[in-house]
Formats: structure tokens, C-alpha cells, sequence
């Protein structure tokens, strides 16, 4: 009887006995939690690397997609170019009638009725050409609706000629018009 | 369903679970990578889509709108200020902002603008579709005066202008690439055949720069362009290049507007003579062109637009599509390209000519031309008709003086303005610039017999108009083909009752240019009596005025009983020949030569 006692006592207490006298099953449990801990680490880590790929990759092509769409919905119209013969200064007069702000003049180019380039501007940087706005304050960049203008000068045109005017954006479009010597 | 053994077997192995967990771990990834990419490419074409349709709205709303200006008028206050007032009428199906009006006095080449939305001007700048509105302002402008060319116009909100110009320059529209190969269109110009198609070798007219084009005519269609390919690719055109022509108005909305029809690429040789189109083996090679070069000419035939480019859409502009079928060194490919907006508008003929024809007589739009010259113009269209005021003729002594130009369309009428603006009526014309044919005539004169009188005058016409010159031979002047001229006095001043100097030419009719000379004879007054009166009767007989110097045939003839007896004259300055010749018969014939003025009596017994 007392061993029966003896053993019906000690059973419940074998597991944790045996578990810690056995060397090798401490290991496997450690092993196996560790693994378990590495994967879960390494998966959040992958995942996150991959959240933040995407995240670099949505932003560089969301900025260039934008860029392009930008420029798609990029409109300028020439109000008006005058040439003054006595300084030789060619006044250009425009308005941003499209769908995106901040459109910046990088060029602008002079060409003859046929076709010869006559004279040429580009900017420094990559600020844009100034503009002058009608309220005389500058700038150099043309928002949705604004009007502006810049001071170009070509050097001597040709009198009662036909010219042909071309300004370059900063995002690559360009816009032609014509006008006529006094 | 795992099973007890499977489940002993799997707490066996201790990697089961771990791997079970990256299993999901990787399926998750990828559910992620997968999710990730497909919201964002959802996302990015749904924004690009939505940037493409607002542009294009953005577009059709520009194209739209029609803002015109009418009953201008400019009022110059004397004190460098303008009262300018014009009607704005919105002809177009959207509302329209305007932004600025500019002012521009061409005469001095001084400009003003006005933000017509600055709220203290007090102007509705937003006008309805359809609407008309009165505007009115005064603006400062230094040195205006009435005298000066001053125009006007307004800037819209979408950049458009509306302007009352007579005349829209062309804006020119650069179509970028082919495919992917980088094209720079510089330059647009057509060539009107009229009602006939071009034949081979036949000469290009004149060009004409505008985008108008007659509906019903055949036309050549030139477009300058430059390859500007960074990767310096070649593009080859061949007969599979076509241009075609379509109705933006038409479409899904407009089926029935929807029209379109394509013309061929056509060959031009280096001298502008119209060859033929391409043919299956023919091409164009286009490499790179060089830089300040003016680029390379393309030309494609146009067929008259079809019967469908009727209706109140007549006068739409059409964008003239370009597909190039064509080959690049890196393939083939097509793409569709819109070039420029035409209108295709109907024409009326108008014939110019001169009278003579030729060339030389007419420049029309500063141009020269042969009279007569067809043209085919639009109705309205304004012109300049320029006649060169005098036209030397191809022989010495002859030349052409312009005098009025005339036109036979209802109502017909006539202008003495040399330069003259013609509106191009809505029927076929005939435009004539009268020309006086007018001769080198040189009025000369001669005397024969001898004297001194005074030099005669001699009228004659010049341009309808009468004119008078001392006859001489340095008396040359310009006369008018078929007019007359008329030597006076005849006979001259210094004639008396005894002796004249007198001509039987003392007019005739101009009809090429030469030296009139009319002779002058000098004459004496010889008097024929009988005695006694009434028995016999000479020949000549009573006053006569006789050439000095010449020697007449006298006679005299008896009647009833009586017979001749002899001639006798009252001065020496007459000489009878034979007196008594026919003495005692009924007749005598002889001579006399006249030196003087006197009488010559004929005796009968």
C-alpha cells in the first residue's frame, strides 16, 4: 500500500520530474520555441520589408505617374507677344488655362518664317525663367489661372516679319505661337 | 484531417509547426506583395484615366468655346485716353470667363491690358451660352490718336481670345512623334487645283497658307517636318502612308457626323511639278535632319470632300490625322497623329483678268500674276486687287495705262482705286482691270510750195481726255488707240485771200505709233472769167486756189455762135503757154503755170 500511495503521489508530479531530468526534451521545447520566435521574426521582417518596397516603389512611380499627369494636364496660352524694335525687347504674355499649378518656363526659342532659329533662352537652374505677374510682383512658376509675363531679348528682328515663338516647361511641354514685327 | 499518428508524428518532429508557420508567413506575403501591387495599379490608372478624361474635357471645353466681339468702336478723347465699347456675344454652348481685354494701337505699336475681373470695374466677366453683352471702358494710352489702326480683344479663362480680327493667323500645331520616333512638324501650305485633279509634270500654283481649304477641290497638302529622332532612327514612307481626315464633331454621340476619308502621299519633284502617287515600290527616306537644316517636305493629293461635308457642320474644322504605315530600321508600325485643323469651306470662282491680258498688268495679294487667273475664294473673303498703273507694251512705242477695274457679279459695277480691296461676293465673279492702249505718236507737218505760216496746232485724246500740241517734230505725245486727232487751222494762220497753205489730212484716226505729217500746200487764188460773159465757159472755172509752182491744164469752151479767140491773165506771175491756141474754133486747151494770184480770162469772138 504505501508504495501504491507512494505511487499514486508522486505521479502527477512525473512529467515536470521527467521534463527537467530529461535533458533532451528541454532542448527540443527550446529548439522548437526559438524556431517558432526566428520564423515569426523573420516573417514580420520580410513583411515589412515588402510593405516598405511598396510603399518606395508606390511613391517613386506615384511621382512619376504624377509628373506625367501633371504635364498631360498642363495647358499655356500666349496672351499677347509685342517686340519693341528700340530695345529689342520681345514681351511675352501668358496664362496657365490648365488643370496644374507651379508650370515653370525653362526655354524659349525664336524662329524665322522659315523656320532658322533666330535666338534661344534656357534657364541656369532649375527655378524657371522669372515672370512677372500683373500685380509686379515676380515669380518663377505660374499657378492654375495666373497671368505673367517675361522680358526676352532676341537681339534686332526683321520688320513686318513673321516669327514663330516656342517656350519649353519644366515637365517637358511645349507651346508654339506667332507674331509679327511692327 | 490529421490522424493520431500523423499528429504523434508531427509533435515528433520538432521543425513541423515552424514550418507550418512559415508556410503562412509566405502565404500571407504574398497575399500582401500580390494586394499591394494590384491596389496600386488599380490606383494609378484609375488617377490616370481620370487625369486623361479631365484633360480632354479640359480640351473639348477650349475648343468649344466661341467668344466673338462685334460693333466695336474706338473713341480717342484727345487726351491720350480711348472709350472703347464692343458687344461680346457668347456663341458657344458653354460659359465663358472672360479674364483681360488688350488694346493695341498698331499705328504707334503701344498696347494696354485690363483685368476686366477686378471687382471695382463692375463687369459680369462670366457670360451665359448664348448670351450678348454690352462693354464699355476708358483706358489711357499715351500718343493714340483717331487716325491710328487700333484693334482689341479678350482673353478667356481657357487662353482663347476672342478678337474681331479680319484675318485669324494660322497656329501652327506641332504633332511630336511617329510611333516612337520624335517629329517636329514646321510648316503647313496647299496647292488649289480647282475643279480639275492635278496631271502628271503639272506645275504646283501658288501656295497658300491658311487653313481654309475649298471643300470641292482638289488640293496638294504640303507639310514641312523634321526627323528629330534622338536615337537618329530613319523613317520611310511608302505607299502604305496615308493622311486622313476626320469630323471630331462626329463619334458615338454624332454617328451621323462621323466622317472621315483618306488621300494618298504623293510624289513632288526638286522643280514643284506634281508627279504621281506612290506607287507600291516608291519611298521617302527621311534620316535624321541635320541641324539648321529647314527639315524635308511631305505632299499628299486631296480628293474634294465628300457630299457628307454638308450641313451646318460645313464650316467645322476637321484635324487631319496622319497614319504612317511606315518602316523605321527598327520595325514597322502605324500610328495616328493629329497634324492641323482644317476648315473645308465651299468657293465661288473669281476670274482676274486685264484688258489686255498678260503679265505684268495685276499683282493679286502682293503677288503677280498672268491675267486671266482663276481663283477659288471663299465668300467674304477680303483681297487685294493691285493694277500696275502703267504697263510698257512688248513693241517700241506702244503702252498700257490702267484706268479703272470692273466686275461683272450683281451688282456690277467699276473702281478707280488702283489698289483695290475686293470682298469676294457669294456668286463666281469676273474681276477685269482696264487698261488704254495708248501709241507714241509723233504730229508733224510739212509745207510744200514754200512759205512761213505759223506752225498748226493739233488735238488729240490721251485717257479720254483732250489734249492740244503745237505740231512739230518734237511734238510727240502718248494718244489713245482709235481716237482721232485734228490739224487746225487749215488753212494756216498766215494765209490771205490771195494765197494759203492748206492740207487735205488734217485729221485721221490713231492706230500705231508713228510720225504724222501732214503737207501743207502752199496756194494762190486763181480767178477763171470769160469775156464776153456768157459766151464760153472754162475748166477751171470760177475761184480756184491753185499749188504754187504747178502747172494746170486750162480749157475753154465757145457756146452758141461764138469762137475762141485767146487767153490773156492780168499779172505776170502767171504764164500762159500757147494764149491763142484753138484760135477761131469753138474750143482751146493749154497750160498755165501759177507763181502768183491773179485772174485768167478766156476770149471769145
Amino acid at each position: 500500500m504505501p508504495n501504491t500511495k507512494n505511487n499514486k503521489n508522486k505521479k502527477p508530479k512525473r512529467p515536470l520530474r521527467s521534463l527537467l531530468s530529461d535533458k533532451r526534451a528541454i532542448s527540443v521545447a527550446l529548439t522548437t520555441m526559438i524556431i517558432t520566435a526566428g520564423v515569426i521574426a523573420a516573417g514580420i521582417a520580410v513583411l515589412y520589408w515588402a510593405y516598405s518596397w511598396g510603399n518606395v516603389a508606390n511613391k517613386q512611380y506615384s511621382e512619376a505617374i504624377g509628373m506625367s499627369q501633371d504635364a498631360v494636364k498642363e495647358s499655356i496660352a500666349f496672351e499677347y507677344v509685342h517686340f519693341l524694335p528700340s530695345s529689342n525687347q520681345l514681351s511675352v504674355y501668358l496664362i496657365n488655362c490648365g488643370k496644374t499649378d507651379n508650370v515653370k518656363i525653362f526655354g524659349v526659342y525664336i524662329y524665322d518664317s522659315s523656320s532658322a532659329l533666330i535666338a534661344s533662352q534656357h534657364t541656369t537652374n532649375n527655378d524657371g525663367m522669372t515672370l512677372t505677374l500683373f500685380d509686379n510682383s515676380n515669380t518663377t512658376s505660374l499657378d492654375t489661372g495666373k497671368e505673367g509675363y517675361f522680358i526676352f531679348n532676341p537681339g534686332p528682328l526683321s520688320p513686318t516679319s513673321f516669327f514663330n515663338i516656342r517656350i519649353i516647361t519644366e515637365r517637358g511641354r511645349n507651346y508654339d505661337y506667332s507674331f509679327t514685327t511692327p | 484531417m490529421i490522424t493520431h499518428s500523423q499528429h504523434h508524428s508531427l509533435r515528433r518532429n520538432r521543425k513541423g509547426y515552424s514550418g507550418i508557420i512559415a508556410a503562412i508567413f509566405l502565404v500571407l506575403i504574398l497575399l500582401f506583395l500580390y494586394f499591394n501591387v494590384y491596389t496600386f495599379m488599380l490606383d494609378r490608372n484609375t488617377a490616370f484615366q481620370d487625369t486623361v478624361g479631365e484633360t480632354q474635357q479640359m480640351n473639348l471645353e477650349r475648343n468649344t468655346e466661341q467668344v466673338t466681339l462685334s460693333d466695336i468702336t474706338f473713341t480717342v478723347l484727345g487726351n491720350n485716353r480711348i472709350d472703347v465699347s464692343c458687344t461680346i456675344n457668347n456663341k458657344g454652348s458653354i460659359p465663358s470667363q472672360l479674364v483681360r481685354l488688350w488694346v493695341e494701337d498698331t499705328t504707334i505699336n503701344k498696347y494696354v491690358n485690363l483685368d476686366i475681373r477686378d471687382p471695382n470695374l463692375h463687369y459680369d466677366y462670366v457670360l451665359p451660352a448664348g448670351s450678348r453683352q454690352g462693354f464699355t471702358t476708358t483706358i489711357d494710352m499715351l500718343g493714340v490718336s483717331q487716325t491710328d489702326e487700333i484693334t482689341m480683344w479678350f482673353v478667356t479663362g481657357r487662353g482663347n481670345k476672342a478678337a474681331f480680327f479680319p484675318y485669324t493667323p494660322t497656329e501652327h500645331i506641332t504633332a511630336r512623334e511617329i510611333g516612337s520616333i520624335l517629329m517636329n512638324w514646321m510648316e503647313f501650305r496647299y496647292y488649289d487645283f480647282g475643279e480639275n485633279p492635278p496631271q502628271p509634270n503639272q506645275m504646283l500654283p501658288e501656295p497658300h497658307y491658311s487653313c481654309d481649304v475649298a471643300r470641292d477641290h482638289y488640293l496638294i497638302i504640303g507639310a514641312l517636318f523634321k526627323n528629330e529622332d534622338p536615337a537618329g532612327r530613319t523613317l520611310i514612307l511608302t505607299s502604305d502612308t496615308y493622311v486622313w481626315a476626320v469630323n471630331p464633331r462626329g463619334g458615338e454621340s454624332e454617328p451621323s457626323l462621323k466622317t472621315e476619308f483618306a488621300w494618298p502621299i504623293c510624289k513632288v519633284d526638286a522643280q514643284g511639278r506634281y508627279i504621281q502617287p506612290f506607287q507600291p515600290f516608291d519611298s521617302q527616306v527621311f534620316l535624321p535632319t541635320p541641324e539648321n537644316s529647314k527639315g524635308d517636305m511631305i505632299y499628299f493629293v486631296c480628293s474634294p470632300s465628300p457630299p457628307t461635308f454638308t450641313g451646318p457642320y460645313q464650316r467645322s474644322p476637321r484635324v487631319l490625322n496622319i497614319i504612317f504605315y511606315a518602316n523605321t530600321t527598327t520595325g514597322a508600325y502605324g500610328q495616328n497623329i493629329p497634324f492641323v485643323a482644317l476648315k473645308f469651306l465651299p468657293t465661288v470662282t473669281i476670274t482676274v483678268t486685264s484688258m489686255p491680258s498678260g503679265r505684268g498688268y495685276v499683282n493679286v495679294d502682293g503677288t503677280e500674276i498672268t491675267t486671266p487667273h482663276t481663283f477659288y475664294w471663299f465668300p467674304g473673303g477680303i483681297h487685294t486687287l493691285e493694277a500696275n498703273p502703267i504697263v510698257p507694251g512688248v513693241a517700241a512705242g506702244v503702252r498700257y495705262v490702267w484706268t479703272n477695274w470692273s466686275w461683272t457679279a450683281p451688282p456690277s459695277g467699276s473702281s478707280t482705286s488702283q489698289t483695290y480691296t475686293y470682298t469676294v461676293p457669294s456668286s463666281d465673279d469676273i474681276v477685269t482691270a482696264n487698261y488704254q492702249t495708248q501709241y507714241s505718236v509723233t504730229f508733224d507737218y510739212q509745207i510744200s510750195g514754200g512759205g512761213s505760216p505759223t506752225a498748226p496746232s493739233v488735238s488729240y485724246m490721251s485717257l479720254g481726255l483732250p489734249y492740244s500740241v503745237t505740231a512739230g517734230p518734237s511734238a510727240t505725245v502718248w494718244a489713245d488707240s482709235g481716237s482721232t486727232y485734228t490739224y487746225t487751222p487749215n488753212p494756216l494762220s498766215g494765209s490771205s485771200e490771195s494765197q494759203r497753205w492748206w492740207t487735205n489730212q488734217k485729221s485721221g484716226t490713231v492706230s500705231l505709233s508713228t510720225t504724222i505729217s501732214p503737207t501743207y500746200y502752199h496756194q494762190y487764188q486763181v480767178i477763171f472769167e470769160v469775156s464776153p460773159s456768157g459766151a464760153g465757159a472754162t475748166d477751171p472755172a470760177g475761184t480756184t486756189w491753185q499749188n504754187a509752182g504747178s502747172t494746170i491744164t486750162i480749157t475753154a469752151t465757145k457756146r452758141g455762135g461764138f469762137k475762141f479767140d485767146h487767153w490773156s491773165t492780168n499779172t505776170g506771175l502767171i504764164t500762159i503757154a500757147d494764149p491763142t491756141n484753138g484760135q477761131g474754133s469753138g474750143s482751146s486747151t493749154t497750160t498755165a503755170t501759177i507763181n502768183g494770184s491773179g485772174t485768167i480770162t478766156a476770149y471769145f469772138t
